[in-house]
């Protein structure tokens, strides 16, 4: 069993929430909630504290394995379904934050190259990547995640003097309805850290962890769209496809620091193709789970290349990527919330004669 | 088991080869623009470009400008019509041998005839094209905006960046299409941008050229232009939006002929905002420090209370001055550039959503109270008078 530090785990968590969120929801939050969408994170983060909470009570009650095992071995045919649930559901995650990435590269930086050229050069790194285990997946946390953060903070700076204030009055102008229903939106992302426990064994995985994590994540993505309510404002931030990028666009300190968005993105690009890697390598290790006899390792590939396939099938255009946020707390909402809380209720272990 | 790790080694090479062939831009393949200009002609979009000639840029650290030894310009403009912008630029390409590149356009035109009719169909395409950038300055020009991009004159390079330069100059925090499309989305605030046009040098006769010259701040209401304030009547506006840089105020002098010119090196205001039932009142304290830049009379400003008077003076001119242009705006121009409407809806959300049917007429009627509060700190070098022997000083 490979073995991955606490520290490393809750930069994991960070990093599931923190990467492929960015370029995905902020705008549908500010078009939600105007100017206080910087409060929705912090609604869906009480939120998901709760779901932490539960999966973490479950895996109390199995210490030294990992939830997908304990499923497994406690329940033979309905764990094997709830695991086989689990992984479909990160399979499509990992096609819609494949196509994310495709789309903003195509969209954003190379705009004659083909879509399937970038997707297939992604689906190559992130096999690769997810090949490598738990413990590569961490080491390659610990090493541009922190850079990432170290960035976003300094970002404040860098930004001072196009920031108006002003913008993010009057707070609760229609009402703490349009938060939540924000947070409702944001909920489907920040359950992502929820997918942790099941590949991470409680020892590895604790609560505090989860929390840490989930706490650091959310903090970033505050900052973040905190920054575009106050630099770009509501109402032009809401209408782009990627306001953080248009954001860091923002960024001229006189004529000399001009243009720091491509040296930024290309910090960000492998967090997110870590991100990537980071579901793929669940999805492998839920398949193995499910059939014995069967290598994780091994089916990466081409688990990898069926996703490349779903992830044009499954949406159309850029804009079902828009419209499945808008879906897609429901689904989050299962399997973050009413599965673990059945499996609260349900799973524990074998009692002892 | 070599020819697996061949093949494999292979097969890695080819995505190598392949990410760069469709986006692959050569920097002698491009045509990079420096100022796009907007005009209408009937229902047709006329889009100009300046584009660089590189190879009569000549060496670096010239700033020399275009009319030089040998007569060639090191830029042209050219200009087609299409029925949107990205068609008059295609017909632009087809006789372009390089790729026209916007990324590094800083500034955009949209002439005032084009203004008057409303600016939103112009800017879609510059957030749509990730190419383009929100960075760039907006400006108005009077007249068509090809004639100003084709000015003889330029103490720059291109006339490009000598727009540019002018519009970081006419104000502190120079706005960009960013603010100026955040402006135009917002209720209760409407964009502004400096005007310009291109105008004969006053160098003496048979050596005119035509150079640019800032004419004025042009006032928006509605996504239209509605009028381009001259620097006299804009001081006011950009003082009270605390964009003016380094304002300068020309008093009479008080006994004999001549004027006292104040320079304000730093102006803070601020606007508070008061309802009253129905009304709005708004309160405008004007803080700053000024000094004597000029004196063209025999009057001493040393002598006894005469700071603390031609401060007394300075605060009632500044007030008149501050009047007069929130008065043309709201009055004349049906514009609101200061931003009176939003410094409600922050204060006052619920009274905003219904003032905001009918801003206007709650805009005309609101009261404005003005409260300068100007220090002179000093003189300059110099304490009294130096054309004027001592008998002449008037005190």
């Amino acid at each position: 069993m490979e073995r991955i530090s606490e520290r490393q785990a809750m930069l994991i968590g960070a990093g599931i929430i923190f990467d492929a969120t960015l370029i995905s929801i902020p705008a549908q939050l500010l078009g939600v909630a105007h100017q206080d969408a910087w409060l929705t994170y912090l609604v869906a983060g009480v939120a998901v504290a709760a779901s932490l909470w539960l999966l973490s009570r479950v895996g109390s009650r199995f210490v030294e394995v990992d939830l997908y095992e304990a499923l497994v071995t406690r329940f033979k045919w309905v764990g094997r379904m709830v695991v086989l649930m689990y992984t479909f559901f990160v399979f499509f995650l990992v096609c819609r934050d494949l196509r994310m990435v495709s789309d903003f590269v195509n969209i954003h930086l190379l705009q004659k190259t083909p879509l399937v050229v970038i997707s297939i050069l992604v689906v190559l790194v992130v096999v690769f990547i997810a090949r490598g285990g738990v413990e590569l997946l961490a080491r390659m946390t610990e090493l541009y995640l922190p850079l990432l953060f170290f960035v976003v903070l300094i970002l404040p700076l860098l930004l001072g003097k196009e920031f108006e204030l002003r913008y993010y009055k009057p707070i609760f102008e229609h009402g703490v309805g349009d938060v939540l229903e924000g947070g409702w939106l944001a909920v489907s992302y920040v359950s992502e850290i929820a997918l942790l426990p099941f590949f991470l064994s409680h020892k590895v995985f604790r609560l505090r962890t989860g929390l840490y994590g989930m706490g650091i994540g959310v903090f970033f993505l505050t900052l973040l769209i905190a920054l575009n309510i106050v630099t770009l404002g509501p109402h032009i931030a809401s209408r782009f496809m990627y306001p953080n990028i248009e954001l860091i666009r923002q960024i001229r300190i006189t004529d000399f620091l001009d243009r720091f968005d491509i040296a930024i993105v290309s910090i960000w690009l492998p967090s997110i193709i870590t991100k990537i890697g980071y579901l793929l390598y669940i999805c492998c290790h839920g398949i193995k789970r499910v059939t014995p006899g069967m290598s994780a390792k091994q089916i990466t590939t081409a688990v990898g290349l069926v996703a490349l396939t779903c992830s044009f099938w499954f949406f159309e255009n850029s804009i079902q990527l828009i419209k499945v946020n808008y879906v897609w707390p429901v689904v989050a909402t299962l399997f973050a919330f009413v599965l673990p809380l059945l499996m609260f209720f349900f799973l524990k272990p074998k009692p002892m004669r | 088991m070599k020819w697996k790790s061949l093949l494999l080694g292979g097969l890695l090479m080819v995505p190598v080869v392949l990410s760069g062939c469709w986006d692959r831009r050569e920097i002698n393949d491009v045509a990079f623009v420096l100022a796009s200009g907007f005009d209408k002609e009937k229902d047709q979009y006329r889009v100009s470009v300046q584009v660089p000639l590189p190879s009569q840029l000549g060496g670096i650290g010239g700033s020399g400008g275009g009319g030089g030894t040998s007569g060639d310009k090191s830029w042209y403009v050219e200009s087609m019509t299409g029925s949107t912008i990205r068609e008059a630029n295609e017909k632009q390409q087809r006789s372009l041998s390089r790729q026209l590149y916007f990324a590094h356009r800083r500034v955009l035109l949209i002439g005032d005839e084009a203004a008057r009719e409303g600016v939103k169909e112009y800017l879609d395409i510059l957030a749509r094209v990730p190419q383009n950038r929100l960075g760039t300055f907006v400006l108005i020009t009077k007249g068509e905006t090809r004639d100003v991009m084709n000015a003889e004159e330029s103490i720059e390079q291109t006339p490009a960046e000598m727009m540019r330069e002018l519009a970081q100059n006419t104000m502190r925090k120079p706005r960009t299409a960013k603010h100026f499309i955040e402006t135009l989305l917002s209720d209760g605030i409407d964009p502004y941008a400096p005007a310009i046009q291109v105008v004969k040098t006053q160098s003496g006769s048979g050596k005119e050229k035509t150079t640019i010259k800032v004419i004025g701040l042009a006032v928006f209401s509605k996504g239209k232009l509605q009028g381009i304030l001259n620097p006299e009547e804009s001081q006011g506006a950009l003082i009270a939006m605390n964009q003016a840089v380094q304002p300068m105020i020309n008093l009479p002098a008080p006994k004999g002929e001549g004027q006292l010119s104040i320079l304000l090196g730093e102006t803070n205001v601020n606007i508070k905002p008061a309802l009253e039932g129905d009304k709005i009142k708004m309160r405008i304290v004007v803080r700053g420090k000024g000094s004597l830049i000029e004196n063209t009379s025999a009057y001493d400003v040393t002598a006894g209370h005469n700071m603390e008077d031609t401060e007394k003076r300075l605060d009632e001119s500044l007030k008149q001055s501050l009047q007069k242009s929130i008065d043309m705006l709201r009055m004349k121009l049906h514009a609101d550039p200061i931003g009176f409407g939003d410094i409600v809806y922050r204060k006052f959300p619920n009274e905003w959503q219904t003032m905001k049917k009918d801003w206007q007429s709650h805009y005309e009627v609101m009261q404005v109270e003005i409260i300068p509060e100007i220090h002179i700190v000093h003189t300059g070098a110099i304490t009294q008078p130096f054309g004027y022997k001592e008998g002449d000083l008037k005190q």
